[in-house]
């Protein structure tokens, strides 16, 4: 498909009506079907999950998953998920034009990263490692943003800017608790060893990590009474995907799961590029399929591109003479933050595409919106 | 190609596509170039479960330790908050009869994850097995310091205080452990062992009748204990 001869052409819907700024919640509205949505977009299968492993005897049941069993659960979706944000940047109506760096010079810069630090494996790859760890939770939690607030815009709810400042405390809380509390990365990547073991400081960390980690827990709960006294109104799913991004860093990482963290943050995202990719092709006048044909081609495009990315591409260095253990994990950092950075691009809202598939609106009212950053 | 970007080009455009076109062909090796390798060498596709140590386990598998060694350390040196590995490693050069190795793999991990109780007390049973019990006992205090709930390192203390002779400390230790969990068989029997040693024999007949109980694996030291029992006293 050439990109090139790609002009939004959605066809007019009818615009959303401007929902009174009432108090409260509402179910809000979704992409497909609110069970879906709720339970995949949203995250709240995490959350039952989480409910699970909290139960007694929960952990034993989640960890008798043999381990090529959870290996193929995490290739379906959570290498899949990486793919996907290279797949949507490739087929996303008029990226080659609008992101060129980030379409055409990244995937080279990418690679010469990649090399060096092969070469300095045990000194540049350390830190890319460390990179890769300092930035992964903040990526979870501008996901987290950028579907709260692209629910709250579908659902025709507008945001004051204190509203989106609280959304943003309560996505990014997490970030910063995972920041302080390490180990390794985070701020034991910026910080010497011999400053954080200063009794101030370690007594400082401590109450900022405690502090966070109640942050956390408590902001989306004031965020729901701020929405039930004052208004405006939240979909509910906004409150879903805000505490399932709490929970994964929080209840998951303390019982030692997060590697099922790792496979709900990649189906959710997974649901929401397979919708707007299969709304984009549905949209461009040459479409001759039906959105499953779309929706298939593009998963099937994505658990390919994840084989070969992190099963296949390793080799390539072990054939060069590097070892399966450097080679493994420098291509998983690295595809990592390429993830980070073309994600940072692709979901922007403001004069995209993007905006009028969230929205279902006409494309004139595209560029009075935020950027949504991912 | 041309296709992509429209006709009419700038020089940044050409610059771009050019850098597209190289590290398109580049990919392209490197993927080729894998999966050629995994197809001449194993006569199979890469697995989709493979890991960074799976070239580290099939060494060990096939017995060549110093390569599964050199694959673990490089996997603890650049995922360095990978605890497990360090762990796995820290085993392997036990195995490979390295003890000095070992220690320097779990200070380093005690360095890199200072907040961790697991990590100090990982390195307390390290220095415990190579009969280091000062520093152990200092290990294992940490571990309780950061964690007052840890359980093994608290056992740490006993065993650590016990091996050194310094009985009260063992006897207090254990105690404490048997405040949490009554049903700790080997705390009642190192218990037992120190109060035997302290010359408070029927105290420690005791705990090694409550460890028997516990677990029958005991018994032998119960029927030495009562055979002492029955012998005349120092």
């Amino acid at each position: 498909m050439s990109a090139a001869a790609v002009v939004p052409t959605v066809p007019a819907v009818p615009a959303v009506s401007a929902v009174p700024a009432t108090r409260g919640f509402r179910l809000g509205r979704t992409f497909l079907h609110p069970a879906f949505d709720y339970l995949v977009i949203g995250g709240g299968l995490s959350l039952v999950a989480t409910v699970v492993l909290l139960a007694p005897g929960g952990s034993q049941r989640l960890s008798t998953w043999s381990a090529p069993v959870f290996a193929l659960l995490l290739l379906l979706v959570n290498l899949a998920h990486f793919a996907a944000s290279t797949i949507r940047l490739y087929t996303k109506p008029g990226a080659y034009k609008e992101l060129p760096f980030l379409t055409m010079g990244l995937p080279l810069l990418t690679l010469v990263v990649l090399f060096v630090a092969m070469r300095y494996a045990e000194t540049v790859g350390a830190h890319l490692m460390n990179l890769y760890f300092t930035w992964s939770p903040y990526h979870y939690a501008a996901q987290a943003y950028g579907l709260s607030v692209m629910y709250c815009y579908r659902s025709g709810v507008s945001l004051e800017p204190r509203d989106k400042l609280l959304l943003r405390v309560a996505c990014l809380s997490p970030f910063l608790y995972a920041f302080f509390r390490g180990p390794v990365a985070g701020i034991e990547w910026f910080v010497p060893a011999t400053v954080l073991t200063l009794p101030a400081v370690t007594a400082v960390r401590t109450v900022l990590v405690y502090g966070l980690g109640g942050l956390t827990l408590l902001v989306p709960v004031a965020l729901a009474a701020r929405a039930w006294r004052r208004g405006p109104a939240l979909p509910v799913i906004t409150l879903v995907v805000i505490v399932s991004n709490a929970m994964w860093w929080t209840a998951l990482m303390y019982m030692n799961a997060f590697a099922w963290a790792t496979v709900f943050h990649g189906l959710q995202y997974l649901a929401i590029v397979s919708i707007f990719h299969v709304r984009d092709q549905m949209g461009l006048p040459d479409n001759r399929h039906r959105p499953l044909y779309h929706a298939a081609w593009f998963y099937l495009a994505c658990v390919a591109l994840a084989y070969v990315l992190f099963k296949v591409w390793p080799y390539a260095f072990v054939a060069a003479g590097f070892g399966l253990a450097e080679a493994a994990l420098l291509v998983v950092a690295t595809i990592n933050i390429h993830h980070f950075i073309v994600d940072a691009y692709i979901w922007r809202l403001r004069r995209d595409p993007n905006y009028r598939i969230v929205t279902g609106q006409a494309p004139a009212l595209s560029e009075r919106v935020a950027v949504v950053p991912a | 190609m041309t296709g992509l970007v429209g006709p009419t080009l700038g020089a940044s455009h050409r610059l771009y596509r050019a850098a597209f076109v190289l590290g398109v062909a580049l990919y392209l090796s490197c993927f080729l170039l894998g999966l050629a390798y995994e197809l001449l060498r194993d006569k199979r596709l890469p697995a989709y479960d493979m890991s960074a140590l799976s070239q580290a386990q099939e060494f060990l598998r096939r017995g060549d330790l110093p390569r599964a060694v050199q694959q673990y350390r490089m996997a603890a040196r650049i995922d360095r908050g990978n605890y497990d590995t360090s762990r796995r490693l820290a085993e392997m050069l036990k195995s490979v009869g390295d003890p000095s190795a070992e220690i320097d793999v779990a200070e380093a991990d005690r360095d890199r994850l200072p907040r961790l109780a697991a990590s100090h007390r990982a390195l307390g049973w390290v220095y415990y097995q190579n009969r280091l019990f000062d520093e152990a006992d200092v290990s294992f205090r940490q571990a309780l310091a950061i964690d007052p709930g840890d359980l093994e390192a608290q056992r740490g203390v006993g065993e650590a205080a016990l091996e050194r002779r310094r009985l009260p400390e063992a006897i207090e230790a254990y105690r404490q452990l048997l405040g949490r969990n009554q049903a700790d068989a080997a705390a009642h029997n190192s218990l037992a062992i120190a109060l035997m040693q302290s010359g408070r024999r029927e105290e420690g007949i005791q705990h090694f009748e409550e460890a028997a109980r516990l677990d029958p694996g005991f018994a032998t030291n119960l029927q030495h204990a009562r055979q002492e029992l029955g012998a005349p006293r120092p």
